[in-house]
C-alpha cells in the first residue's frame, strides 16, 4: 500500500504519470473526483472485471450510473451497489472487502477517502483477485506468514542483503534457533566460522552470492554432501537476485534442492547402459543397429572378434562399406523393413574370420525405433552358424557312413547267404537224386557223377569258409610272409593252366612275358591266392567278351604281373572303395561275387613290399597290375 | 507220360543238371537254359507248360527274364517260377510283386519243388 502514498500529496489533477504507476501494480485502480466522475481506471481494472471499453473511454463517466451495471458483476450485486454508495458517502478507508463475482472468482476491495484538508476531493477503489496465498499475504502485509511457509519447505532457503549478510534463513538450512538467530546479520563465512563447518563450502556459496549481486543474473552450482553414514547427498543450490523498481540489486534468495534422487538415477542408468554395452559386447552374436540411411550406429565387440575388424572404424560408416557391398540379399531386406512391408527377416551371410576361414553368419533383422531421428532404423544379430553347419556336414557324413555300413552289412549277409545257398542246392538235389538212383537199382557209374558234385560243392563252401577266415585274419593282422626264391614265369604259368586255360566258358589266358624272366623272392600260397582272384575276377566280369590277358613285365628293380580284360571296367567313384572288405561295385549287377578277393590281393601284395594299381574304363574293360620287389625284405 | 515241357533258365550248371534230373525222373520233360539270353531263345522254339528261372544272373538277371515273357503275347501266359538263393521274405514278397507265380528258394527239397510245379501246372 506504500505505493498509494505519493496520491495523499497531490491534487486531484491527475496526469500521465498516474497511469505509469498504475499500471505497473498488479492492482485494478479506479479514482474518482468528488462530482463521482471517473479521474482515472487502469487497465488492469476493465481486465478484472472484464470491460471491454478502453480506460481512457471511461474518463469523466458517472460512475453512480455506472455502478447499477458494475454491480450486476457481483453474486449480491444490490448488496454491492449499496456499499460503494455508503462508502462513498461515509468516507471512511476500508480494507480487505471480500467480494464474490458471479463467475465464482473472489475479489478483494480497499477504499480510500481522498481530502485535502477537510475536503473530501475524491474516491479511491482498489481492486484486486484473491489468487493465492501469495496475494493474500501481499494483502495482509502479513511477513509472519511468509517466513512461516518458508520455515517449513523441505528445502535450504537464505535470503541475503547486497553486503551478503544473512536477512533470512529458514530453519532447514540451519537447524538450531540460536545458531540461526546469531547468523542473522552475519555473512556466511562468518557463521560457517562460528558453527565449525568447512570452510570451502562458506567460500565457494560467498563467491556465487557476490556473483549474483554483481551480474544481477541468478547463479546455480552443484554441491555434494557426504552423510555420516557415507551416503552421497547432491544439492542444485540457486542464488536468485531481486532486484528492486529501479533494475538494483535489493537482495538475494539463495534455495537448495535435493537433487540425490536424480543423480542416483543418472548414475543407476549410466552403470546400466554401461552393463548393458559390457553385456553385448560378451555375447557370442554380433549385434549392431543402423540408422535410418543403413549407417553403423552401433556394432558390438563380437564383430572384431569375429571378423578381426575394428569397430571404431566403421561407426556412421555406411553398412555396405562395413560389410562388403555384395551382400545384395541381406540389404534387400533391410530396405523392405525400414519401408515398413515386412518386420522381421532372416538369412545367411559369409564373411571373412579373424582366422582367414569362411564364417556362416546367420541373421536376423528387425526395425528399431529411434526416438531423437523419429526414423525406424535396423537392429540386426547375427549368429555364427559355422561349427553348426560343420557339425550338420560330420553329422551327415557319420550318417552317411552308418547307412553304407548297413547296406556292406546287408550287402554281406546277401553275400554269404547266396554263396552257401548254391553249393547246398547242389549237394541237396544231388544227394535226392542219388537217393532215387540207388533205390532203381543204378550202378555207381551212374551215381558217381551227383556223388562227385557234393563232394565238389563241399570243396567250394570249404574254400569260401577259408576266404572268409582269412580276411578276418588279414584284418585282425595275424598271416604273416614266409618268402623263398621263385621262378615268376613258371608259378605264374602253373596258376593259369590250373582253371583258367581253359576257363569255365571256354575263354583262353594269354600270358605275355616282357624282358627276360627273373627269380624274386615270394610267398607263393599268397601271390597264387592274389593272382587267382585277380584271373576270376577277370573272367567273371567279363563274360562274352575276348580272351582275358596276363602280361608280366621285369624291369631293375620291380617287375610287374598285370591282368587285363574287356569287361564291365569299374566307375570312376568306386576306385577308392574297390579294396573294402566285402565293397561290390554298383554295375556288378547279378554277377554273384564276395567282396573278398580284392581286399585279399591287395593285402598279400602289400605284404610283399609291392601293391595294386587299377586302370578302368566302363564298358571297355580294367587293368589290375601287381607292382612287386625282387626282393620283399 | 505226362508230356510236360518245362523250361529251366539257370546259370549255375550242376543246379540246371540237377533240376532237370528230378523234373525228368518225375515224367517232366526238360529245356536248358544256361542263362536269361538263352532262355528267352528257348522260347522261340519251344513252348513250355511252366518256366523255372533263377534270380541272380550276369548279364540278364531273372526280373529282366519275367518282363519279356510277360511282354511277349505268346509267352505271357506260361506260368513262372523264380528260383532263387534270395531267401528273405522281403525278396520273395518283391518276387512275386513282378508278375512271377512263383517263388521257391534254394537250396529246396526235391518234392517241395515238384509240389510247386504241379500246383502251378494245375491253376493254370
Amino acid at each position: 500500500m506504500k505505493k498509494l502514498n505519493p496520491i495523499f500529496n497531490h491534487t486531484l489533477h491527475l496526469n500521465e504519470s498516474f497511469d505509469f504507476i498504475f499500471e505497473s501494480v498488479e492492482l485494478g485502480v479506479l479514482i474518482e473526483n468528488a462530482n463521482r466522475e471517473v479521474e482515472f481506471v487502469n487497465k488492469l481494472f476493465c481486465e478484472l472485471f472484464q470491460i471491454r471499453s478502453k480506460p481512457v473511454d471511461l474518463l469523466k463517466s458517472n460512475t453512480i450510473s455506472n455502478a447499477r451495471g458494475f454491480s450486476m458483476k457481483f453474486e449480491n450485486a444490490a448488496q454491492f451497489e449499496n456499499s460503494i454508495k455508503d462508502l462513498s458517502i461515509a468516507a471512511v478507508a476500508v480494507r480487505r472487502e471480500q467480494w464474490k463475482l458471479r463467475d465464482g472468482r473472489i475479489i478483494l476491495r480497499d477504499y480510500f477517502p481522498i481530502f485535502n484538508g477537510n475536503n473530501l476531493k475524491g474516491h479511491i477503489w482498489i481492486y484486486k483477485e484473491q489468487k493465492n496465498i501469495e496475494s493474500i499475504i501481499d494483502f495482509k502485509n502479513d511477513v509472519s506468514i511468509i517466513e512461516n511457509a518458508l520455515h517449513h519447505l523441505p528445502g535450504e532457503i537464505a535470503i541475503y542483503n547486497t553486503k551478503s549478510e544473512f536477512v533470512f534463513i529458514n530453519k532447514a538450512y540451519i537447524k538450531s534457533n540460536e545458531k540461526r538467530l546469531w547468523a542473522i546479520g552475519k555473512t556466511i563465512a562468518q557463521y560457517y566460522s562460528y558453527a565449525n563447518l568447512s570452510g570451502q563450502t562458506a567460500l565457494y556459496r560467498q563467491e556465487n552470492i557476490n556473483k549474483t549481486i554483481q551480474t544481477k543474473e541468478a547463479v546455480s552450482w552443484e554441491e555434494l554432501n557426504i552423510t555420516p553414514q557415507k551416503n552421497k547427498q547432491y544439492f542444485l543450490r540457486t542464488c536468485h537476485p531481486v532486484l528492486d523498481n529501479y533494475g538494483q540489486v535489493e537482495s538475494v534468495i539463495e534455495q537448495s534442492i535435493d537433487i540425490s534422487a536424480q543423480r542416483k538415477l543418472e548414475q543407476d542408468l549410466k552403470i546400466a547402459t554401461n552393463n548393458f554395452f559390457t553385456t553385448l559386447d560378451n555375447v557370442n552374436d554380433i549385434v549392431l543397429q543402423t540408422d535410418s540411411e543403413l549407417k553403423l550406429k552401433f556394432i558390438n565387440k563380437a564383430w572384431e572378434n569375429t571378423t578381426g575388424n575394428q569397430f571404431d572404424d566403421y561407426k556412421g560408416k555406411p553398412i555396405f562399406d562395413v560389410l562388403s557391398v555384395t551382400r545384395y540379399e541381406m540389404y534387400n531386406k533391410m530396405f523392405a523393413i525400414l519401408s515398413g512391408s515386412v518386420t522381421e527377416s532372416k538369412g545367411v551371410i559369409a564373411v571373412n574370420g579373424k582366422d582367414g576361414k569362411e564364417k556362416q553368419l546367420q541373421y536376423n533383422l528387425r526395425p528399431t525405433f529411434s526416438v531423437e531421428e523419429n526414423k525406424t532404423g535396423i537392429l540386426a544379430t547375427l549368429t555364427d552358424i559355422t561349427h553348426l553347419k560343420q557339425q550338420e556336414t560330420q553329422l551327415l557324413e557319420l550318417v552317411k557312413r552308418e547307412k553304407e555300413l548297413n547296406e556292406l552289412k546287408t550287402a554281406f549277409v546277401n553275400m554269404v547267404s547266396h554263396e552257401l545257398r548254391t553249393p547246398l542246392t547242389v549237394i541237396s538235389s544231388s544227394a535226392e537224386i542219388l537217393d532215387l538212383m540207388l533205390q532203381a537199382g543204378k550202378s555207381h557209374q551212374d551215381v558217381a557223377i551227383y556223388t562227385k558234385q557234393i563232394i565238389d560243392e563241399v570243396e567250394k563252401m570249404t574254400a569260401f569258409m577259408q576266404d572268409l577266415l582269412m580276411v578276418s585274419k588279414i584284418e585282425a593282422g595275424k598271416i604273416e610272409i614266409n618268402t623263398k626264391p621263385t621262378n615268376i614265369v613258371t608259378f605264374v604259368s602253373t596258376i593259369i593252366k590250373n582253371g583258367f586255360n581253359p576257363w569255365k566258358d571256354g575263354r583262353n589266358t594269354i600270358l605275355e612275358i616282357k624282358r627276360n624272366a627273373l627269380i624274386a623272392q615270394i610267398d607263393e600260397n599268397m601271390l597264387q591266392h592274389a593272382l587267382q582272384n585277380l584271373l576270376q575276377n577277370a573272367f567273371k566280369y567279363s563274360a562274352g567278351k575276348n580272351d582275358v590277358k596276363v602280361r608280366i613285365a621285369f624291369a631293375t628293380t620291380y617287375y610287374t604281373i598285370s591282368v587285363i580284360d574287356n569287361g564291365i571296367g569299374i566307375p570312376q567313384a568306386e576306385k577308392e572303395k574297390m579294396f573294402t572288405s566285402f565293397f561290390r561295385a554298383s554295375n556288378t549287377g547279378n554277377i554273384s561275387g564276395t567282396g573278398i578277393g580284392l581286399i585279399v590281393t591287395k593285402y598279400f601284395t602289400e605284404q610283399h613290399k609291392g601293391y595294386v594299381a587299377v586302370k578302368s574304363s566302363i564298358n571297355k574293360g580294367s587293368i589290375f597290375t601287381l607292382k612287386l620287389p625282387y626282393n620283399t625284405k | 507220360m505226362k508230356n510236360i515241357l518245362v523250361l529251366v533258365i539257370e546259370d549255375e550248371l550242376a543246379i540246371l543238371n540237377n533240376i532237370c534230373t528230378i523234373l525228368q525222373i518225375s515224367g517232366y520233360n526238360c529245356i536248358k537254359a544256361i542263362n536269361g539270353k538263352d532262355g528267352l531263345l528257348q522260347l522261340e522254339t519251344h513252348k513250355p507248360q511252366l518256366i523255372l528261372c533263377d534270380v541272380m544272373m550276369p548279364e540278364m538277371d531273372g526280373f529282366e527274364v519275367l518282363k519279356k515273357v510277360k511282354e511277349n503275347s505268346l509267352t505271357a501266359l506260361i506260368p513262372f517260377c523264380f528260383l532263387s538263393a534270395r531267401a528273405d521274405v522281403i525278396d520273395i514278397d518283391f518276387g512275386l510283386s513282378t508278375g512271377a507265380n512263383g517263388y521257391i528258394t534254394k537250396p529246396f527239397l526235391a518234392k517241395d519243388l515238384l509240389q510247386t510245379i504241379s500246383k502251378l501246372l494245375s491253376s493254370f
